[in-house]
């Protein structure tokens, strides 16, 4: 089985740390980069080439809608996994508008994150939560 | 002539010599023969008849004359002649007196005398008339006769009693009807003497009588009482007498006529009408009022009772005429004298003038004034002519001083009451004081601070003496108002010019004629002495009692007018205190206002901050619950997932229920602190509208406390922003809760809509509603936990306001009203 990279956009250092822990669990995942921003982002994906981007919808330089934009721009096969604290139910919506591959919710991260990261990266779900 | 009595028949030898003789006879004549023609008639006969008759003319029968009348002057018929009588009976008739009418119109008196002719045979022939023209003879007797008829008239008609005596025994020759009255019951005087006709007299009269005829001198006597015996007896007659002596041609005194006129009813009237005088002098002497009686035209007084000396305090000055009215001293009221024909009784006099009620100002004999009533009126005689006039008159002073002083007081107790100044009061009560007496004049002075006498009011002295008086120091042998100052009593000087007291004060200009002067200390009711009332007189002397008692009265207005002023001024001056302290509160007040003003706009904007802070520190809580606890809890979730999977099934087993605890308690803390961060600052609040902000909260109402909200909106969508928007959303948010804690129901209805330029938004519940009073009697909605006074507090901040209306079992609604924003 071949290994999938991702990458890990959070500006929170518990929730990042976190974050690859919980995905380090599944031998077939792996972490290839954690940044804190957006920029940040920009900047190592190019190099690292991920398979997945788990994006924080709240960061400090951007927010992950417009970064899910811009990634989507620069690269149509990545695939971008939104994350977020609030619980707007249209938030799905305005992240998929964007380009985003999957939602989770963070308070349902622990149970739905990574069998949403492999549904994405099987290709049959955009989003979760 | 009666001498020829017969015709000769040998006439023819004579008739010439016959003819010749009767016409130069002095007198008329002519024949008729016995058939009654005329024969003859001489020329006096024709001259008298006026005519010239033709001889033996039977139409011309007894007389040649045109028509005859009687001496009384009835006509006499020829027929009926004394010619024709004798023609008839051959009689003679003599002096008989017809008046013959000529025919000129002319009356002739004539004297008849006929006698009958005798032819030479004897037989008779006829008659012979001789007449002669009387009628001057006739006028003069009859002129005679006509002066003694009426000198007997006037005698016997005379009202005096005239006799006439003759010789030395005085024998009556003559008495008229008049004096046969005098001596009725005498029987005929006439050949008696004096002394035998009145017996009873004495030698009375013989004596006086003797005087007179010896004495050749006439005698007047005006009035003679004799006892006389009449129809009634002895009897008081009286008489005025006068004794004339008479004279025979030789001048010798033969005798004495005696006019007498009987006065004894005049007397007698006389006498009744003194009686009736005395009686009325003694009724007129005993009147209450003054009784003045003045003859006319002269004015001459002829009576004056004793009250008149009363009322006027001299002795009674019989004035001889008008002018002499000059005694009395009389004014008018301005001060101007009576003249003597301005008195009442000289216009009653003179003028016929009737007097009603005048008052007159007088001058007593003790130099004191008064005031008369007097009435007067004229007494006419029949004829209307003004015999005399009375006056009555009364002496009114005590009762017109008592009007005046009344009136006085009134206009004083007016003028206080109106406010008047207290100068002007007291010029009303000098005024007063000076109308009761002409010779008064009046000073009012009062006592300031410093216990001088300062000018009150003394409005009939002069400035110079007004202004040398004030200031001066009270003394008790100075003057005599500071006198009665110091001495706290009435002081009275009778004589300015010899008082002592008044010797230090020679150098004041003080009105020459002013003579007297007496003062009355006006004393408070707290024995403080204001000032004083004093009066000064023209007269030397000192105030009646009348002007005692009304200075009295008057002093104690002027203390009232005194005292009230004082109270005024106190009044004032705590008014202008209170005013003062009123300026100082007001200012006080206007800086406090402003005091507030600037903390109520302080508070505001402390309130503002604060309510900004509080959304700040609501979104920075927020934030710190998503952005850090939120994490970590997410976090630490993912870390049991972690450690969940690290373990084997058999493991996992074993912890799992342990594990879904952990994990149910972690989900709980996520969804307490989301629920709190959402409360806290809710996301959508800062960009989305008013009625967006109501639509989430109602949602978020449902989903995270179960309370169907049902919002309509009706306007107002953009009517409030910022601050007054974050507050109105938080007090809707607020209010809600309150029904899920409170209301015991599920349901709520939120409506928002505008009002008189209010944005409204309406709460309302069915649910349980509670005792607004109550509420808002606690003035603490503490133990409720509605938090109502609080948002009402913090709403007037933005000048808006809460409505609540609910009652326990019937439900609550509640509106906030905030100004709209336009």
């Amino acid at each position: 089985m071949m290994s999938h990279r991702i990458f890990i956009v959070e500006d929170h250092p518990k929730m990042r740390e976190t974050y690859a822990l919980l995905i380090s669990t599944v031998p077939e995942f792996e972490v290839c980069g954690i940044v804190a921003t957006g920029a940040e982002a920009l900047a190592a994906i190019q190099s690292q080439l991920p398979d997945l981007v788990i994006v924080d919808i709240s960061l400090p330089d951007t927010n992950g809608i417009e970064l899910t934009q811009q990634l989507r721009a620069r690269y149509p096969s990545l695939r971008i996994l939104v994350v977020s604290g609030h619980q707007a139910e249209n938030f799905a919506i305005h992240v998929e508008k964007a380009g985003a591959d999957g939602y989770v919710d963070k308070h349902q991260a622990y149970r739905l994150l990574i069998p949403t990261i492999s549904e994405i990266l099987e290709g049959r779900v955009r989003g979760s939560g | 002539m009666p001498g020829v009595s017969t015709i000769q028949s040998s006439r023819h030898r004579h008739v010439d010599d016959y003819t010749r003789l009767l016409s130069a006879m002095p007198a008329a004549v002519y024949t008729c023969d016995k058939d009654g023609l005329i024969t003859y008639y001489n020329r006096q006969a024709a001259e008298i008849w006026g005519r010239e008759p033709e001889l033996g003319d039977p139409d011309e029968k007894f007389c040649g004359s045109l028509r005859l009348y009687y001496a009384d002057g009835t006509p006499l018929p020829h027929e009926h002649t004394p010619m024709a009588a004798a023609v008839k009976s051959g009689q003679s008739f003599r002096d008989t007196d017809v008046v013959i009418e000529r025919p000129d119109g002319s009356l002739v008196m004539v004297n008849v005398n006929v006698s009958p002719l005798y032819d030479e045979d004897g037989a008779f022939a006829g008659a012979v008339n001789v007449f002669t023209d009387v009628t001057r003879r006739r006028r003069l007797w009859q002129e005679h006769r006509r002066q003694r008829d009426s000198l007997e008239r006037i005698i016997s008609e005379a009202p005096a009693a005239i006799a006439m005596l003759r010789g030395a025994e005085h024998r009556y020759t003559l008495c008229n009807p008049a004096y046969r009255a005098v001596a009725r019951g005498k029987g005929e005087l006439v050949g008696r003497t004096v002394a035998e006709v009145w017996p009873e007299t004495g030698n009375t009269i013989t004596s006086l009588l003797d005087n007179v005829f010896q004495t050749g001198k006439p005698f007047h006597i005006a009035e003679m009482k004799l006892e006389l015996t009449r129809d009634r007896g002895l009897e008081d007659a009286y008489f005025a007498f006068t004794l004339t002596p008479l004279l025979d041609p030789d001048g010798h005194i033969e005798g004495i006529l005696i006019m007498a006129i009987e006065t004894t009813a005049q007397v007698l009237a006389t006498k009744q009408i003194e009686t009736e005088r005395a009686l009325l002098q003694a009724v007129l002497a005993q009147m209450p009022s003054g009784v003045v009686i003045a003859e006319a035209p002269s004015g001459k007084l002829i009576l004056g009772n004793e009250q008149v000396e009363k009322i006027w305090r001299h002795g009674y000055v019989p004035a001889g005429d008008i002018e002499g009215y000059r005694a009395y001293a009389g004014f008018h009221a301005d001060g101007r004298h009576y003249e003597p024909e301005e008195w009442p009784l000289a216009r009653s006099i003179s003028q016929g003038e009737v007097v009603q009620d005048e008052e007159i100002i007088f001058k007593r004999g003790d130099a004191t004034y008064g005031m008369l009533s007097v009435a007067s009126a004229p007494i006419q005689d029949q004829d209307g002519q003004v015999r005399a006039g009375v006056a009555i008159f009364s002496d009114i002073s005590q009762r017109k001083q008592a009007e005046i002083l009344r009136l006085g007081q009134l206009q004083v107790l007016e003028m206080l009451v109106k406010g008047e100044p207290l100068a002007r009061v007291m010029e009303e009560i000098a005024h007063t004081i000076e109308r009761q007496s002409p010779d008064a004049v009046a000073s009012i002075l009062l006592v300031d601070e410093d216990g001088r006498l300062r000018h009150g009011a003394a409005p009939s002295l002069s400035n110079a003496y007004n202004e040398a008086v004030d200031g001066i120091m009270p003394d008790a042998n100075i003057g005599t108002c500071a006198a009665a100052v110091a001495r706290r009593e009435t002081v009275v000087t009778r004589d300015i010019a010899t008082d002592p007291a008044w010797h230090t004060l020679s150098h004041l200009p003080l009105d020459p004629t002013l003579k007297a002067a007496w003062s009355m200390p006006i004393i408070a009711g707290d024995g403080q002495v204001l000032g004083t009332v004093g009066t000064y007189f023209r007269e030397k002397r000192g105030p009646t009692v009348q002007e005692r008692q009304m200075v009295e009265l008057l002093a104690s207005t002027t203390l009232v007018a005194i005292e009230r002023k004082r109270a005024e001024a106190e009044r004032d001056e705590l008014v202008a205190a209170l005013d003062r302290e009123r300026a100082q509160l007001r200012e006080l007040a206007q800086t406090l206002e402003q005091r507030v003003l600037q903390r109520t706009e302080l508070l505001h904007k402390l309130a503002a901050a604060l309510n900004l802070a509080e959304q700040r520190e609501r979104a920075r809580l927020s934030q710190v619950l998503h952005d850090d606890l939120q994490q970590l809890l997410y976090s630490e979730l993912m870390r049991i997932e972690v450690l969940r999977r690290q373990l084997s099934d058999e493991q996992q087993a074993a912890l799992h229920e342990l594990i879904s605890g952990l994990i149910q308690q972690l989900e709980q803390a996520v969804n307490v602190t989301r629920t709190l961060a959402t409360e806290l600052n809710p996301p959508q609040m800062e960009s989305s509208s008013l009625p967006e902000c109501l639509d989430w909260l109602a949602r978020h109402m449902e989903e995270a406390h179960a309370l169907e909200v049902t919002l309509r909106v009706r306007d107002g969508a953009d009517l409030v922003a910022g601050e007054a928007r974050s507050m109105l959303l938080h007090l809707v948010r607020e209010l809600l809760f309150n029904v899920v804690k409170h209301a015991g129901t599920r349901q709520a209805y939120l409506e928002l809509s505008t009002q008189n330029g209010l944005v409204v938004v309406c709460i309302e519940d069915h649910g349980n509603g509670f005792d607004v009073t109550a509420v808002t009697r606690n003035g603490s909605d503490q133990g409720t936990g509605l938090g109502l006074l609080s948002a009402e507090d913090r709403l007037a901040l933005i000048g808006g306001r809460l409505e609540i209306r609910s009652s326990p079992g019937q439900g609550t609604q509640v509106a906030i009203l905030v100004p709209a924003q336009t």
